[in-house]
């Protein structure tokens, strides 16, 4: 039950959605674009969100492609983490995305909706943080295309009206080795996908070539991809006990010390699970 | 004839197809045009003082009719001990107390008129530890001495302290306790509040109809005490108060005692009767109606060289909340059974019920000794530990038997305990003690097992009732009513079991009414502690023995002899001698009808109580009486798989074996005690109520309070034996609770022996054990 | 398409076209509870953590109180009371899968998509399909066992 009333729009074309949002906005109607909805349903039935408006993008065709387009894959912003999981296109962005809320709610965020949320952890970006993603955005003045890193540092840099329709990625990437994982405050995951909860972490480690990608959600207070990091991960000349040590020293920001967990216990997961990874990429063909 | 056997068999439960259609129907189902909704205003500090309260924007409110406050009813209530507002007057003493009632013509208005009312605090310091409340951070009830006592017998509050009640028992002589003990140990443990967190939100609905009756529809497991308690706090005549409780989405003791029924009627008071309804959010019945208890134990224990359990010295404090409730009665039930299944001659208990600013308690699945036995089952373990003696041989050697006393001078027999020791000893074949309790495998992990022992008796009015009515339609079926509620344990088609085995009958010829209703059903004591199957139970098999005596005596005259020789079965009498000569049950249930059209017999209609004896309350100095009848004993084992680098584990298997008395319907058993077992799990792991210095909860949510789910359930291993409890329809035992008891205690048990170190507190999370091993306190 | 204010919609419902007066900020749940009479989908959470309200929208598991009303426009809705018979409901009676009955709903919607979309699933994929839902009453045993016997079936 949501205590308040809203105005519901669902526009069929992306010139219409940008134009509705400015115009709504221009009404003090404090509009927001509704993907799968599942954030400001709950949000505003705590009172933690007051929109007057909502624009559901789910009817505007560009937010819906989900395929390889000339060595590229495009995945629309209004698809669900269930479809790009089922889809198997890009198994490292299954695994992160696959591992948000559960799998009934997967069948409604979606990729954009996640990765815009106002819960801290949005694991599907850290996929698309390791594999130079490219956003395309539209709003008044246009389409625009950019790097995701260009947008992201803390969340997502975004203007007001500015409507994300697609998220590309190279196709080489999408084939590359990688490891995953997340570890909850409840501990063990027997399967990739178990384990209901916010992450202490969760992470990716993505093999370019024999340099490794990485990237983190839970462990700090947003998700991150540290090139700091990876440099000491990459560097050959460090001993494996001396790359955890430093490792630690180059995270962006404070380790997350919460109800989940300590900042503590946060970093032994953290260090336990780097030394994984890197005997994980140990012996692979770089 | 042959003989019919209802007792024993798998028969699903009588509901299975209307709650698998989604036709099953709870008290939040039922659409109603014109009814009213309710909203609560509720605390957002653990303790504060409320300057004001102004509800003037909410009044203004489109849709608004009342808001209502606590000078609607400005007096105490509670079960034990009155010392509680139904609605917070001058004052909150716990983060989610109800505050104000907003009413409104829809359940959107009314809550978000609910957010315009304006209430000013000033914060009290929090006590927010069970240390904060002995230390007297702050005094959270000054009035304790002038709160009115409802049981006497059972509550005694310091004035001028935190303590609400405490209970002793002394039995023996301590000091030749310690004497003879060559092994003395000493055991501190802590386990945090949590909550029911049954599927069903908490709510009620009232409505006051213009002659003046009051209905009240809730999702209770009380409907009779909720009766008692609105007739006492609105005096208002029992005959004025009809109260109906459909089938209830879980209960787990949560919904015993009432307190949303009190708002309920408050508002529909506050609107002329209207019917009002007022459900809780997920959120609200997380923090405003009351969880579990939190406990504390200190226990030293001692042995002689043998491994014989000499002397035992337990401190328990129960963290009870902002309130009593049930608190206190469960602070006395852990006391009466304080020494665990074990026989121990010298006993020295003092068991204190406390308040903070947390959550009020209310009863639990297995009243306090879920946490109870995890102090005793942690203090059995370090004795074997330092004696040097296999910790289920020395359960074996103390086992309770008959012969023995219980810590409140009860002599023991076989009926009114079980066999324990039998219990063990099939539990350890089941889980393969023989193995080893701790093993290392490849990759730094181990594979370790532990286990406890548990018992449990109820705690009822020494006056409990049950009863059961037998009606009969004009086709020879049967209609049994019943004053127990379904919450999801299968009472009524086992109450239609017994009933089917004593009548000789096929249960698909028996209807049980589903729904209770005060007006017109028998009225039982409520659902609660196990005691269903025993106490509705003997009721039944009384209302069947009368309908037999009132079929067979319409019989005798049919076929023309003394009822004596006539026997029941099969939806016939028949002559015992031969069966050959009967008449149709169908032809004189509802009266007989001789062919020339004359008539003789009537209804028969079948009436059969039971009501609780020689139970006797504790006596204040020493503990002795007798609380329940009987007890169900049991053993149960916890075998784990832990990662030794990061702490992590998987449960793998848990067992449990329970003396059952009769197994009434075997699956069903299995099932409740396995969801016992895996509730249990859950508190030992994960489940904990946790709040910020402030008292504010931080985890109202499942997303953040975590149940166990699909998959992370361990293989179960689940057996029963059957010492018959002579008393108790077919033997059967209760244990609908059981499940859960040891459960905690064995998983701290295996991690304990699994990680090396000592583990004296749940949730068991990866964090926690590495930091115990590290030597950090939590 | 857009509804500003509070207005008639129409839903297609277990195969009926269905009309109800919604606000734009109705949740599926509430309107299929409180209009529509269909109350087998229930009310736990409203916060899609538990799965008690699940529904069927287009043949997938959607949890009906994280859905707008107004967003079901146009998708099919499938609810417990359109299951007649389904080979889920016959092993739920069969295991003894629930006790109160409570998130039974949601728990039979869940598997009966998951028997359908993944017929041949493996133990992973039912993990992380069920593990959407809760009950409280099981221990999972018997709902694990119920939505085996369905997908062996499948299987063989």
């Amino acid at each position: 039950m949501i205590p308040f009333d809203f105005e519901y729009y669902k526009p069929t074309s992306a010139q219409e959605a940008v134009s509705l949002f400015h115009n709504l906005r221009s009404q003090e109607k404090n509009p927001m674009y509704y993907g799968g909805g599942t954030e400001i349903i709950s949000f505003s039935r705590l009172y933690q969100l007051f929109p007057k408006a909502v624009i559901d993008v789910k009817g505007i065709p560009e937010c819906n492609v989900l395929e390889f387009k000339n060595d590229k894959l495009v995945i629309g912003a209004a698809k669900t983490l269930s479809q790009v999981q089922e889809s198997n296109l890009f198994p490292l962005l299954n695994q992160c995305g696959g591992r948000v809320a559960d799998h009934t709610i997967r069948d409604k965020i979606t990729l954009g909706g996640n990765i815009c949320s106002r819960i801290p952890f949005r694991e599907a970006i850290l996929a698309l943080l390791v594999s130079d993603c490219e956003v395309i955005i539209e709003n008044k003045n246009g389409i625009r295309k950019v790097p995701l890193e260009s947008i992201y540092t803390e969340s997502m840099l975004l203007e007001p009206g500015d409507l994300l329709l697609q998220f590309t990625v190279e196709k080489n990437y999408t084939v590359m080795p990688f490891f995953s994982m997340k570890k909850t405050a409840d501990g063990d995951v027997d399967y990739p996908q178990d384990r209901i909860g916010y992450p202490l972490l969760s992470g990716v480690f993505l093999n370019n070539k024999g340099h490794i990608r990485a990237a983190f959600s839970g462990l700090c207070p947003y998700p991150f991809r540290s090139l700091k990091l990876e440099a000491v991960l990459n560097d050959t000349t460090v001993s494996p006990d001396e790359k955890l040590n430093e490792s630690v020293q180059c995270l962006p920001a404070p380790i997350l010390n919460d109800m989940d967990s300590s900042a503590q216990y946060r970093e032994f997961v953290f260090r336990n699970t780097l030394a994984g990874a890197l005997d994980n990429f140990e012996g692979v063909e770089f | 004839m042959e003989t019919l056997h209802a007792i024993g068999k798998d028969i699903p439960k009588k509901e299975s197809w209307n709650k698998v259609t989604g036709a099953a129907r709870y008290n939040t189902d039922f659409n109603e045009p014109g009814v009213l909704h309710a909203w609560l205003v509720t605390s957002l500090y653990g303790h504060a003082l409320i300057k004001s309260i102004d509800k003037t924007l909410t009044l203004k409110f489109p849709g608004v009719l009342a808001v209502v406050t606590g000078d609607s009813m400005p007096r105490l209530i509670g079960p034990i001990l009155e010392d509680r507002p139904p609605l917070a007057i001058d004052r909150v003493r716990y983060f989610g107390e109800p505050i104000a009632i907003v009413v409104a013509d829809s359940l959107s208005k009314a809550k978000e008129a609910a957010g315009k009312v304006y209430v000013e605090y000033e914060p009290l310091p929090v006590v927010d530890s069970l240390k904060d409340a002995l230390e007297k951070k702050y005094i959270l009830h000054e009035d304790l001495p002038l709160y009115r006592r409802i049981k006497p017998d059972e509550i005694f509050p310091q004035p001028g302290t935190n303590i609400a009640n405490q209970i002793k028992i002394r039995k023996g002589d301590m000091d030749r306790g310690w004497a003879e003990s060559d092994v003395i140990i000493e055991s501190t443990i802590t386990l945090p509040q949590s909550l029911h967190a049954a599927m069903e939100p908490r709510n009620a609905r009232a409505e006051i109809k213009p002659d003046g009756k009051v209905i009240i529809n809730t999702s209770s497991q009380g409907p009779f005490d909720v009766k008692k308690e609105l007739s006492y706090y609105f005096n208002l005549e029992e005959s004025k108060i009809t109260v109906n409780v459909p089938l209830v989405g879980g209960g787990f003791g949560g919904k015993t005692t009432p307190q949303l029924e009190i708002l309920a009627l408050l508002a529909s008071q506050s609107v002329n009767g209207r019917p009002v309804k007022l459900i809780e959010s997920r959120e609200q019945d997380f923090t405003t109606s009351p969880g579990h208890l939190g406990l504390e134990a200190y226990i030293k224990l001692g042995a002689n060289r043998d491994g014989m359990l000499k002397a035992i010295e337990i401190t328990c404090q129960v963290d009870t909340g902002a309130y009593t409730d049930s608190g206190t009665k469960m602070t006395r039930a852990m006391a009466a059974d304080c020494t665990g299944p074990y026989n121990i001659e010298n006993v020295h208990c003092d068991a204190f019920c406390i308040y903070t600013n947390h959550t009020y308690v209310t009863a639990f699945r297995s009243f306090g000794r879920l946490s109870h036995t995890f102090a005793i089952e942690r203090a059995m373990d370090k004795l074997a530990f330092s004696l040097g003696i296999d910790s289920l041989e020395l359960r074996i050697k103390n086992a309770v038997n008959p012969g023995h006393f219980t810590p409140t001078n009860v002599k023991l027999n076989s009926s009114n305990l079980g066999n324990l020791p039998e219990c063990l000893k099939r539990l350890k074949q089941m889980i393969n003690w023989d193995e080893g309790i701790r093993i290392e495998l490849a990759n730094g992990k181990v594979r370790a097992k532990g286990l406890s022992g548990l018992w449990k008796t109820s705690s009822s009015p020494p006056n409990a009732t049950g009863a059961a009515i037998i009606t009969f339609n004009r086709d020879g079926t049967v209609n049994l009513n019943v004053g127990a509620v379904e919450i999801g344990m299968g009472i009524k088609t086992a109450l239609a079991q017994i009933l089917a085995e004593k009548l000789q009958m096929d249960i698909n010829k028996i209807n049980v009414v589903m729904e209770v209703n005060t007006e017109t059903s028998p009225r039982h004591w409520k659902t609660v502690a196990s005691m269903t199957g025993y106490m509705v139970g003997n009721a039944v098999l009384d209302a069947a023995e009368d309908v037999i005596k009132q079929l067979c005596k319409t019989a005798s005259v049919v076929l023309r002899c003394p009822p004596e020789v006539l026997q029941v079965g099969g939806e016939k009498v028949f002559l015992k001698a031969d069966p050959t000569i009967f008449v149709e049950q169908r032809a004189i249930a509802c009266g007989y009808k001789y062919p020339d059209g004359s008539s003789t017999g009537g209804e028969v209609i079948g009436r059969g109580n039971f009501i609780m004896h020689h139970l006797l309350p504790m006596d204040p100095d020493t503990g002795r009486g007798k609380l329940g009848p009987a007890w169900a004993v049991g053993a149960q084992a916890v075998e784990v798989e832990l990662d030794t680098k990061d702490y992590t584990y998987k449960i793998l298997k848990a067992a449990t074996v329970l003396d059952a008395g009769k197994v009434l319907n075997p699956k069903n058993a299995k099932g409740v005690t396995m969801g016992g077992m895996c509730m249990g799990l859950g508190y030992g792991c994960r489940e904990a109520s946790l709040f910020d210095s402030g008292g504010v909860r931080m985890n109202p949510q499942f997303r953040t309070y975590h149940l166990m789910r699909y998959g992370e359930n361990p293989e179960y291993l689940v057996d029963f034996i059957e010492t018959p409890q002579l008393d108790s329809p077919y033997g059967m035992r209760g244990i609908g609770e059981h499940g859960i008891i040891g459960m905690p205690a064995a998983l701290a048990n295996a991690l304990s022996a699994a990680a090396q170190v000592n583990l004296d507190f749940t949730p068991l999370t990866p964090e926690a054990i590495w930091k115990a091993k590290r030597g950090v306190s939590l | 398409m857009k509804f500003l204010d509070t207005g008639t919609i129409e839903l297609l419902v277990n195969g009926e076209k269905r009309s109800a007066l919604v606000r734009p900020s109705d949740l599926l749940l509430d309107v299929l509870r409180d209009q529509l009479g269909l109350t087998g989908a229930k009310p736990s959470c409203k916060n899609g953590d538990c799965g008690a309200c699940t529904v069927l929208v287009d043949g997938w598991p959607v949890k009906s109180c994280l859905m707008l009303a107004v967003e079901a426009i146009g998708h099919e809705i499938i609810t417990i009371e359109g299951l007649q018979n389904a080979p889920l409901q016959q092993a739920f009676v069969d295991e003894f899968a629930f006790q109160c009955g409570y998130c039974t709903s949601g728990f039979i919607i869940n598997c009966h998509a998951l028997a359908r979309i993944h017929p041949k699933a493996d133990e992973a994929v039912i993990r992380e399909w069920l593990q959407s839902n809760l009950c409280r009453c099981t221990g999972y045993e018997e709902i694990s066992k119920a939505i085996h016997s369905v997908l062996s079936t499948h299987k063989s």
